[in-house]
């Protein structure tokens, strides 16, 4: 900062008519330019015509114009020479003559004053001499200045008010102008004014998400809308009759679902089906071992599955598909294999009843068992005996001979009750007993939803299957129609 | 109605009647001394195909008829009056006009309205009984009149009378009536009304009191202390740039600024020796103020009882020799302040930086409700206290863009008056009168006004092929085109957004298109002298200006954000509370007494309101022409309103995630809200970030151009010496090419400055080692260039993580969106089965 030599200048300006001005700077810069702290406008002043500057404690007048000529009390000064300056000293630069007021060294003021050749006689100007100039008329136009109140305020008014300069631009700021030249103030857009993303974007967004749903919609249709609903969920009228429900459901999803997915929800879906599915005629109740093993109505009797899906087909469908020896999951700790090692077997290993028989409740809801029992005079105690009658009493009353007895002169029995050779072709007591051909007579009946799909389809509700043996749903009084008719006669336990 | 006399040998003749503008058809050796001005203000004259003038028409106008209003805007033209009698009446704050003077012929009046912008003072009405003749005279012409010596000296006695007495009144109205009718007369007799220029040393330290100095308006700065200075600290007394230099180096230097209400001098009067002022004052801006003369009290002792008795009362006698300032930040903001002129203007646009999140919306908007957007995010920086004397500092950028200013220098300068003051303040250009010199744009301080083709290329029917092009194609979307052209334009500025469907006619409330569309609330458009304190505090009686914006300043309070604020945060507690709450109570499925309702479904359907409302917010952004509340009303409402419905529809689910549908919904509306939440939190922190370390707030292309700049730079390095290569690929590179010198940008936060000054010295050594100084300033440069380039991406990246968030966000909305419609179909359809 020590470099910077300021002064003071106070300049008179009695060409423009307006106030004083005193102003700091390091040199007067004298020139055409507007922005010349003396603007001196006239074609034969240069841009910057001529300076002052304070050099080691002295005034000095610097020529800046090689073209136009600067002169200093009459004596043309070359270009780019300095001169000492001293009061009283008289400037002449085009049609103005500048004249030094005063000058301190110490306080480093200068004053100028600005006088127009208008000022001076015109034609006289060339031949005075400029002691002249300083004493006589120079007081005159002083007087004047002082006297009159012709100093213009609007002047300032009108004149061009600059900015200040900005001062350096940081180095972050970019070096080159936008735009230069007579199009700098042309109209320039900024990338403001760019939306950040193309509008088709948008449309191609929902062009790609309504192709994509439309796929969806048509290959996982489960996932939009769950098949219908079976038929008989479809109905607004009991077709079955005593009914197995409280009430017909008639296509409504709520008497099942509740809005949601959830865990409490689905258990809930359990409860109606339950709750709806509890008649004289049939009650939804699950075995124990199944309800340890947390398996409920919806386990086996999936719905929406299409209008023609039959409820009780699947859950009869679904028994082997948990009961395989393929599945290594543990229900309840328990582990479970494909029934009978596969064979859907015989009740009697070596010689021994292995079949555990039914049990209590079971029993007392079939009187011609217990009638039978009776007759042969077993009690439990007899173990092997009792489960031997039992399941006799069971085949005897409930099996008709039917077309797939495999015997050709047993075809005239069919429908008729069974014999004992029905199923024993040879022997009668203990070892001699045939036990070869009944083994494939009970896999006629017991095997038919096993593992070939073909199967399947000899598959009836009318067939044995595993709940022929394994009953699920005790109290169903529906099953099997066939067995049904044939048990008209006699006297069946109806639940209380 | 006025009978118009086109007829051009009357108007000459009465010219020739005017008195004071008969010198124009003055003749000189049988040819016009003005022939060119008379051609102007009488014919009118084409240059290059372009109508300038004529200036003067002349009118008829029948007894009784008004000719001016009191409180008309426009002050476009004034008035000669060439024959008959007119009267001048005069309302005010009264009730009814009052006649308070009559218009002879050869006098001119209107004038003064026209060079203060201002509206008309009076009314003014042709006496009853007589017609009355009078040459209407545009703006433009005056600056050519004013040759004239007779009217040059006219105006200028009317500007300084007006000055003058304008002052008394205003005076007299801020201080509710304090001057007495006996002061008020002599002060008229006595003082004296100047005009000072920029740079003007009105008096120095130690010089003898000569006067009294009231200042009506306009800006100085005091400095005390520097007498006893060394010179070189003297000469800072001027450079307000310096102004916060020269109170480090001297702790004894008092500082300060000076606005208009303030008398200088007082105490001179009081007392009975010579005093001398105690500082030295220096014009900051074009200053008007009036004089009186201290010898003037020694042949009037009466008037200086009267001032000693009277003007004390209502201004602090400011000879107070300014203090070393308390905070010097505020000096430097108060000091740039007032040398930009910021403080001058009537309608400033401030943006609080701190709070720009950079997305250029206001500019958008801008262009979407001109067709050109007038808004530049480049212009004066300045940083500012908060409070006074508070740590922390507020960024402010007034942009490139018109601050209507209290005298336009644009207006001024045009040649056709196609510039004019508007009713609600706005300077704004009439595009049948702008010829498109550009002589506006050149002399506009802040680059406010550009530059546009007169006529815009018809848009060229598209065709089938090209609507579809337009509407499929992905290539990055391109902004409209720079104006090219050189010739036949137009000169476009900010116009308030007045004239446009933004601010219909009846409309209350003044609405910015600009101000409406800024998403955080970072823009506003403030009166400047209410809004900066710093500057606010030192004007003596303030001079309200009806032109001066009514602006809000919401930087500093805005009410209705708050009360958003605390509602939304009030709701968020309360829904969650009672959700949590109720769900305990009747659980999710448990149906309410009576009802279907279960809370499942009333969480489901609050969270679809919400989500309902927050999607006006995308709406509402692309509304620009109307007025649809400010857009950062909107966006608290998208936020809270956002997170409300996180909070709910999290509870809807509960725990369970449902189908693969649902979880699908789930995790992109979660997606959603989280990309959401990153992006406020971005909208927080970065933007401070950024203001700390970048300076003068930067346009990302901007940025952009120098990054581009600096590299070529680094290219062009010579490294012909090994060493030196060495040093800079390896070395330099490795240092500042690190990702840890990167962050230390965010993280330490220096100054530009100092981070080049440590950059440098850790490679001093390196330098010192190197022998051929050429490669020693090769590698400096090198390491400049590369620290600086560090700093400019690290601002680039800053730019683009304020952008990042909005992609996933929006992505994951739209899924969200289409998910949430299946659902709510699905849902529908099963409750209706």
């Amino acid at each position: 900062m020590s470099e910077v030599q300021q002064s003071t200048f106070i300049i008179t300006r009695e060409d423009r008519e307006e106030d004083a001005k005193t102003i700091f700077r390091d040199g007067l810069r004298i020139g055409r330019l507007p922005d010349s702290d003396i603007w001196l406008n006239h074609p034969t002043v240069s841009r910057l015509h001529a300076g002052i500057n304070d050099i080691d404690g002295q005034f000095y007048l610097i020529n800046l114009s090689a073209s136009s000529a600067t002169t200093l009390n009459g004596r043309t000064i070359t270009f780019s020479e300095a001169e000492a300056l001293t009061v009283g000293d008289v400037l002449q630069i085009g049609p103005y003559f500048l004249e030094i007021e005063n000058l301190d060294q110490v306080s480093e003021t200068l004053a100028v004053r600005v006088l127009h050749q208008f000022a001076f006689h015109v034609g006289e100007r060339e031949t005075r001499h400029m002691s002249e100039v300083n004493t006589g008329q120079l007081a005159k136009h002083r007087r004047v200045a002082g006297s009159t109140e012709a100093v213009s305020s609007l002047k300032i008014f009108w004149d061009k008010r600059t900015r200040e300069k900005a001062g350096r631009p940081s180095p972050l700021h970019p070096r080159t102008p936008p735009r230069v030249g007579k199009a700098r103030f042309n109209w320039t857009p900024t990338r403001d004014l760019v939306r950040p993303w193309p509008f088709a974007v948008f449309i191609w967004a929902l062009v790609i998400v309504g192709a994509l749903s439309a796929t969806a919609a048509f290959t996982y249709k489960i996932a939009f809308a769950p098949d219908a609903i079976s038929a008989m969920h479809t109905r607004s009228a009991f077709t079955l009759m005593p009914a197995i429900a409280n009430q017909p459901n008639g296509s409504s999803c709520t008497s099942c679902h509740a809005v949601g997915v959830s865990a409490e929800n689905r258990e809930r879906m359990n409860a109606n089906c339950t709750s709806c599915h509890q008649t004289t005629a049939f009650s939804a109740t699950i075995t124990r071992a199944h309800l340890d093993a947390g398996i409920t109505c919806t386990t086996c009797h999936t719905e929406h599955r299409g209008e023609g899906f039959r409820p009780m087909k699947a859950g009869l469908d679904s028994c082997v598909k948990c009961h395989s020896d393929e599945n290594k999951k543990l229900y309840n700790g328990k582990s479970v294999h494909t029934p009978h090692g596969g064979t859907y077997g015989y009740p009697v290993i070596n010689g021994v009843w292995v079949w555990k028989g039914l049990d209590d409740e079971e029993l007392a809801g079939r009187p011609e068992v217990i009638a039978l029992l009776r007759e042969n005079k077993v009690s439990p105690g007899q173990t092997q005996q009792w489960r031997n009658a039992q399941f006799h009493a069971i085949h005897m009353y409930r099996v008709r001979v039917s077309a797939t007895f495999n015997r050709i002169e047993d075809m005239q029995a069919v429908n008729e009750e069974l014999a004992c050779s029905s199923c024993h072709r040879s022997g009668y007591m203990a070892a001699n007993v045939d036990r070869a051909y009944p083994r494939t007579t009970c896999a006629l009946c017991h095997n038919e939803q096993v593992f070939h799909k073909a199967m399947r389809s000899l598959t009836g509700a009318d067939k044995p299957s595993c709940t022929s043996c394994h009953v699920q749903h005790s109290k169903d009084i529906h099953w099997t129609p066939a067995l049904r008719n044939a048990q008209a006669g006699l006297s069946i336990n109806q639940d209380q | 109605m006025p009978r118009e006399i086109t007829h051009h040998g009357e108007i000459l003749n009465a010219i020739g009647n005017s008195g004071i503008i008969a010198e124009l058809i003055e003749k000189h050796e049988s040819h016009f001394k003005y022939e060119l001005d008379l051609e102007v203000i009488v014919y009118g004259r084409i240059y290059a195909g372009k109508n300038v003038g004529p200036y003067a028409r002349l009118f008829v106008y029948g007894a009784g008829e008004e000719i001016i209003r009191e409180g008309d805007a426009g002050g476009n033209t004034f008035y000669i009056l060439i024959d008959g009698k007119l009267e001048v009446f005069v309302k005010g704050d009264a009730e009814l006009s009052t006649r308070i003077d009559e218009i002879l012929p050869q006098s001119s009046f209107g004038e003064m309205s026209v060079l203060a912008g201002k509206p008309r003072n009076a009314t003014v009405f042709v006496s009853p009984g007589v017609e009355a003749t009078v040459l209407e005279i545009q703006r433009p012409a005056l600056r050519l009149l004013r040759k004239l010596k007779k009217f040059g000296q006219l105006l200028d006695g009317h500007y300084r009378r007006y000055g003058l007495n304008q002052v008394l009144l205003d005076v007299q109205k801020a201080t509710h009536n304090a001057l007495t009718p006996e002061l008020l007369k002599s002060l008229k007799e006595e003082a004296r009304f100047t005009v000072y220029a920029k740079d003007h040393i009105l008096f120095q330290e130690g010089d003898p009191i000569d006067r009294l100095i009231f200042v009506k308006n306009g800006w100085m700065r005091r400095v005390r202390g520097l007498a006893s200075s060394p010179k070189s600290l003297r000469s800072l007394a001027s450079n307000p740039t310096l102004a916060d230099i020269v109170i480090e180096l001297d702790q004894n230097v008092g500082m300060d600024f000076l606005g208009a209400g303030n008398w200088l001098g007082l105490d001179a009067i009081f007392c009975e020796n010579q005093l001398t002022w105690r500082y030295t004052t220096t014009v900051m801006a074009r200053t008007e103020a009036f004089e009186i003369k201290l010898s003037q009290f020694q042949s009037n002792p009466a008037l200086a009882k009267l001032i000693s008795k009277h003007l004390p009362q209502f201004t602090e006698a400011d000879d107070q020799p300014p203090e070393p300032p308390k905070d010097r930040r505020s000096m430097a903001a108060a000091g740039k302040e007032i040398a930009t002129g910021i403080v001058d203007a009537t309608n400033l646009l401030v943006m609080d930086m701190d709070l720009c999140i950079r997305c250029g919306n206001c500019s958008l908007a801008c262009h979407k409700v001109h067709g050109q957007s007038r808004l530049l995010r480049r212009g004066i920086h300045i940083a500012r206290p908060v409070k006074p004397k508070g740590r922390s500092i507020q960024h402010v950028l007034l942009p490139s863009v018109c601050l209507h200013c209290q005298d336009p220098e644009c207006m001024t300068g045009c040649p056709t008056g196609a510039i004019a003051r508007f009713a609600a303040g706005q300077i704004d250009i009439d595009p049948h009168t702008c010829i498109g010199c550009g002589d506006c744009a050149t002399q506009c301080p802040y680059n406010a006004i550009s530059m546009v083709p007169r006529k815009s290329p018809a848009p060229t029917p598209l065709g089938l092929g090209g609507i579809l092009k337009n509407w499929l194609s992905l290539a990055p979307p391109v902004g409209p085109p720079a104006v090219t052209e050189t010739e036949d334009l137009l000169a476009i500025k900010c116009n308030l957004c007045k004239n446009t469907t933004l601010n219909p006619d009846g409309a209350k409330k003044q609405a910015y298109s600009c101000e409406e569309n800024c998403p955080t609330g970072a823009l506003v458009r403030v009166n400047p002298r209410e809004y900066f304190s710093e500057a606010k505090n030192t004007i003596g009686i303030i001079f309200k200006d009806q032109t001066h914006a009514i602006g809000r300043n919401i930087h500093k309070r805005d009410t209705p954000a708050r009360l958003v604020h605390l509602c939304g945060a009030l709701a968020i507690i309360t829904i969650t509370c009672a959700t949590l709450w109720l769900a305990r109570k009747y659980t999710m499925e448990g149906h309410f007494k009576g009802t279907w309702l279960t809370l499942r479904w009333i969480t489901g359907l609050l969270g679809l309101c919400s989500i309902a409302v927050v999607m006006t917010y995308p709406m509402r952004k692309q509304i620009y022409k109307r007025r649809a509340g400010p857009l950062r009303y909107w966006k608290l409402l998208h936020v809270y309103l956002g997170l409300i419905a996180g909070i709910v529809l999290l509870l809807h689910g509960g725990r369970d995630s449902g189908g693969l549908l649902t979880s699908c919904l789930m995790v992109s509306f979660d997606l959603t809200i989280v990309a959401g939440l990153f992006g406020l939190s971005c909208y927080f922190v970065v933007p401070r970030i950024m203001t700390s370390i970048e300076g003068d707030p930067l346009l990302i292309e901007d940025l952009r151009t120098r990054r581009q700049e600096l590299r070529e730079q680094l290219s062009l390095i010579d490294t012909s010496n090994d060493e030196l290569r060495h040093l800079i690929k390896v070395k330099m590179r490795k240092r500042f090419f690190s990702f840890r010198y990167l962050t230390r940008q965010y993280l330490r936060r220096e100054d530009l400055t100092m981070m080049l000054a440590s950059a440098r010295e850790e490679f001093q050594d390196d330098a010192e080692s190197l022998s051929d100084p050429k490669a020693r300033r090769s590698l400096m440069e090198a390491v400049e260039a590369t620290a600086t380039l560090r700093r400019v991406e690290s601002l680039i990246y800053l730019h683009q993580l304020l952008k990042l968030w909005l992609a996933p966000h929006v992505v994951s909305a739209s899924i969200m969106l289409a998910l949430l419609s299946v659902h709510i179909i699905q849902v529908t359809l099963f409750s209706v089965r």
